[in-house]
């Protein structure tokens, strides 16, 4: 298992020393919130999201997933409160390693273009989330 | 070492002192005033280059009861408001597009609706209590655990009317001399209320150090005390708060009406207590009927220990929400009670955690997922519409509700309803990313701000009775 592998850096939510993984699932639309609340393994799964709103990964975040992953956002939004509260370690405003697409779009917010590239680099693919930094958490391929 | 750790974020209180930057290196700007940094170095500086007394110490209540503000005044709120507002944006930081709830456009069509119905709302209150004297007797009434006559309604109805002369003023439907008569009362039911509330002379916590202390001695007092050790019991703690604050973000559409931290009480041992509030139920909102059966709010009291958690500075801020430095917090929590006012009025009472998870969790959790359903199934422009009502009926509410004249004023003035000329912002909000990028960017940019100042020489008098 090549888990030095860093795909991706973020700004982290909670500390801790273990470790988590689980295989990203990326909600796009509040009805794949609601497939994965129903169908879905969330306590193995790093659920990836746009944006740093709590209500829209509410339900999952109750039912603690291994993770959280946001496009944008920040620990000090209440999706970072909450998440440090349910005990669910997440990564925010995450930055690609080499990545092949700008973040900011000429009107300087977050383009769809760059959430659209994000999403595809990580969705589906198992991770370990490595929050034991105060600050900085690590996105690191596990297979 | 550890003894001055736990020290640390206490000599924030001193006079001075400072503050820490939460966000190092951002500065805000507006015309005529220098880069402010945030905290409480941006208060003293930004206090340093106001016009008037209004922000520079505790008011009195002669101040409070003068039946109008003077140009320099509004101009002062004008621009202390706008970087009050800038500093805690600072903190929240962009959360970004929500998946679920259209925010960014209710907001927008919220703050255009309250700039141009709240002035009569706020008239017609004042006049039912006698006056500026009543309105401030009115936000004294908040001062109980579990009240919506809290600070951040208060903040919102000052702050949500500069915003909404705001969109208008960026629409170009609007001038800064127009609407000075309902800017002036806006502004004094705001301060009039804050007054009252805070009981400290001061408007606002930025320019308190970011206290909350908006508690009677009395339930201060019980509340302090009512605190015990969590032990194995930590978890379950913080989770059935995070739950309930989840919830209350469901019944106020993804905004933060829904919660009040106050605080901090600090202990003699040094460390912060903070009251947070959760608001689970609100009969007036059709997509809270899963909440019926729930306490009306849920109080937690939290202990933090200082020292663990290693807090440099503890912020209270307007809109409800604590902030810390670091801002991990949580983990420092080591002992707790849990309070719920079962309805509105009723008296608050405590509850053990463990009485309180077995009763109420699980259909807390069940009701936020609830919710979410309704809203996923709910139409783009309803959410806008209904989240626009969150804002300008939810802010003003409970004051209606508190003066027993709620249906009286919905029916007579038509609460529920948008004034036509906020009905057509509404096409507004998608073109050329009005809401999402154009008003963001404008709202601070120091050389065509939405937060314009009254040109010297326009008549209090003013309104604007003809859109033309």
């Amino acid at each position: 298992m090549s888990e030095d592998r860093v795909i991706g850096t973020g700004l982290n939510v909670i500390c801790a020393a273990e470790r988590s993984e689980g295989v990203v699932r990326y909600l796009k639309k509040p009805s794949d919130v609601i497939n994965l609340v129903r169908d879905g393994d969330i306590g193995n799964t790093v659920v990836l999201a746009r944006a740093g709103t709590v209500t829209f990964v509410g339900p999952v975040l109750s039912r603690k997933p291994a993770g959280i992953i946001t496009i944008e956002g920040a620990p000090q939004s209440h999706l970072g409160i909450l998440a440090r509260e349910f005990g669910v370690r997440a990564v925010m405003s995450i930055e690609l390693a080499d990545s092949a697409v700008e973040r900011k779009g000429p009107d300087g917010v977050t383009s769809e273009a760059y959430v659209d590239y994000a999403a595809g680099e990580l969705d589906g693919k198992r991770v370990v989330l490595d929050c034991s930094d105060a600050d900085r958490g690590v996105i690191l391929a596990a297979d | 070492m550890q003894t001055t750790i736990a020290a640390e974020y206490l000599k924030r209180y001193r006079p001075e002192d400072d503050g820490v930057r939460f966000m190092p290196g951002l500065e805000f700007n507006l015309a005529g005033l220098p880069p402010l940094p945030d905290g409480i170095l941006g208060d003293k500086v930004l206090r340093q280059n106001l016009r008037t007394a209004l922000f520079k110490g505790p008011l009195t209540e002669s101040t409070i009861l003068a039946p109008q503000h003077s140009i320099d005044e509004l101009n002062d709120i004008m621009q202390y408001f706008p970087w009050n507002f800038w500093d805690q944006l600072v903190l929240r930081a962009t959360e970004g597009v929500s998946g679920l709830i259209p925010r960014q456009e209710y907001e927008l069509l919220s703050f255009a609706n309250a700039w141009l119905r709240w002035p009569e709302f706020m008239l017609d209150m004042q006049h039912r209590v006698g006056g500026l004297e009543g309105v401030v007797e009115l936000g004294r009434r908040g001062r109980v655990p579990g009240s919506k006559i809290n600070m951040l309604h208060i903040w919102c109805l000052g702050i949500c009317s500069l915003l909404g002369r705001g969109v208008f003023l960026i629409l170009g439907q609007e001038k800064p001399s127009e609407h000075v008569a309902e800017l002036n009362t806006a502004m004094k039911f705001w301060e009039a209320l804050a007054y009252g509330h805070r009981a400290d002379g001061y408007l606002l916590g930025s320019q308190d150090r970011y206290t909350q202390r908006n508690l009677d001695e009395q339930w201060a007092t019980r509340l302090v005390g009512s605190v015990d050790s969590l032990d194995n019991g930590a978890s379950d703690f913080r989770s059935l708060m995070a739950a309930a604050e989840l919830l209350a973000f469901y019944v106020h559409f993804d905004c933060r009406l829904g919660m009040m931290d106050l605080g901090p009480y600090i202990l003699d041992n040094g460390n912060p207590v903070i009251v947070r509030n959760a608001f689970l139920r609100e009969e007036v909102y059709p997509w809270a009927e899963p909440c019926d059966g729930l306490p009306y709010a849920m109080t937690f009291v939290l202990e933090i220990d200082a020292e663990r958690a290693a807090i440099e500075e503890l912020r209270c801020i307007d809109i409800g929400t604590l902030m810390t430095k670091p801002y991990d917090y949580v983990s420092g929590i080591v002992k707790g009670s849990v309070w719920v006012r079962d309805e509105w009025n009723s008296e608050p009472r405590q509850v053990s955690v463990g009485e309180a998870r077995t009763l109420w969790y699980e259909q807390i959790s069940d009701a936020s997922l609830r919710i979410f359903n309704i809203f996923a199934r709910t139409p783009r422009r309803h959410l806008i519409e209904q989240g626009a009502f969150v804002y300008c009926v939810g802010m003003i509410y409970p004051f209606l509700r508190e003066l027993g004249i709620y249906d009286e004023i919905r029916d007579e003035y038509r609460l529920w309803d948008f004034d036509e000329r906020v009905s057509r912002v509404y096409y507004e909000l998608d073109r050329n990313q009005f809401a999402r990028v154009t008003v963001p960017t404008k709202l601070f940019d120091p050389k065509d701000s939405a937060f314009a100042l009254v040109p010297e020489g326009a008549g209090l008098w003013r309104s604007k009775y003809a859109y033309v």
